[in-house]
């Protein structure tokens, strides 16, 4: 029977059964230290529909508040529970590492998008070439100008990790790995920034399992 | 703990920050996690799709070779 790998553990306690886990045919694949939990790989369980991504990340939320966790990305499946194990065996040390990066943490996304847009500087006689250049140098220097406002972020986290988004109008965006505790503090001086940042409207969403963090993808890593 | 937004600027409504929240899922399921396997399988509406690239792969060579 395939499965699919929804997180690996740091080994523990069993997990309990509660909330969005109660009820789920989700299996505990256990190997030294690490645990893999995985459910059965049905025709639906890699429709990535939106219900169903909400699904899959609701799982790995209610896993990730019993233990430190690494979310596997959507769609992993496998042949069966052994070759998830023989996965983890080869993996194991990268993992325990990458474990080890994101205890007691959490993932923020901040983006930034665009008050209005802004003001075009155009040369009489300019061709749409040279409008063109110059449009996309000034929102490079737009996205340069909100990054430097967001800097005092990066002393509140662990590590910082560009992100593009498939928004567009998003003029910058980055993944920030907090401590739990953290958190208000962040969001606090994240809403102290919106309210000095006149070209920009800032978003913070979270707290996200460590999907950005989890040291992926071990396979390019290791050139395979 | 719920991923939701967090913060938004008071001038971005409601749907916006629904749209950011639903962009950052896509993102971190789609592109994020960790990945100790070789391939990914993805579906939608029952469909692989990757049998659906290749389907409108095979329909793009079979317009060209009527050209």
């Amino acid at each position: 029977m395939s499965v699919m790998l929804y997180a690996i553990l740091e080994r523990g306690d069993p997990l309990t059964d509660r909330g969005v886990l109660d009820g789920r045919a989700l299996q505990a694949i256990e190997d030294d230290e690490l645990v893999a939990v995985v459910g059965e790989a049905g025709r639906s369980a890699t429709d990535a529909g939106g219900a169903r991504l909400w699904e899959y990340e609701r799982v790995i939320e209610a896993l990730m508040g019993e233990r430190t966790l690494l979310p596997a990305r959507f769609g992993s499946v496998f042949a069966d529970a052994t070759s998830v194990r023989a996965s983890i065996r080869e993996h194991r040390a990268q993992l325990k590492d990458a474990l080890r990066r994101v205890s007691g943490a959490v993932e923020l996304a901040v983006s930034a998008s665009a008050r209005s847009d802004p003001p075009v500087t155009r040369d009489a006689g300019a061709g749409p070439g040279t409008a063109y250049m110059t449009g996309q140098l000034e929102r490079w220097q737009r996205a340069r100008r909100i990054a430097e406002a967001l800097e005092p972020l990066n002393a509140l986290a662990r590590a910082v990790q560009p992100r593009r988004s498939s928004d567009a109008g998003t003029l910058f965006g980055a993944a920030y790995l907090v401590d739990r505790d953290a958190v208000p503090r962040f969001v606090e001086l994240l809403g102290r920034i919106d309210r000095g940042l006149e070209e920009a409207e800032l978003t913070c969403t979270g707290p996200w399992p460590p999907f950005s963090f989890a040291g992926q993808p071990l396979l390019q890593e290791e050139g395979s | 703990m719920s991923a939701g937004t967090l913060y938004a600027s008071p001038q971005i409504r409601a749907p916006a920050a629904r749209r950011a929240t639903l962009l950052d899922l896509l993102d971190r399921l789609l592109a994020g996690g960790v990945v100790i396997h070789g391939h990914i399988t993805l579906a939608a509406a029952d469909i692989d799709l990757v049998q659906l690239d290749l389907g409108i792969l095979l329909a793009a060579v079979e317009t060209a070779a009527r050209r």
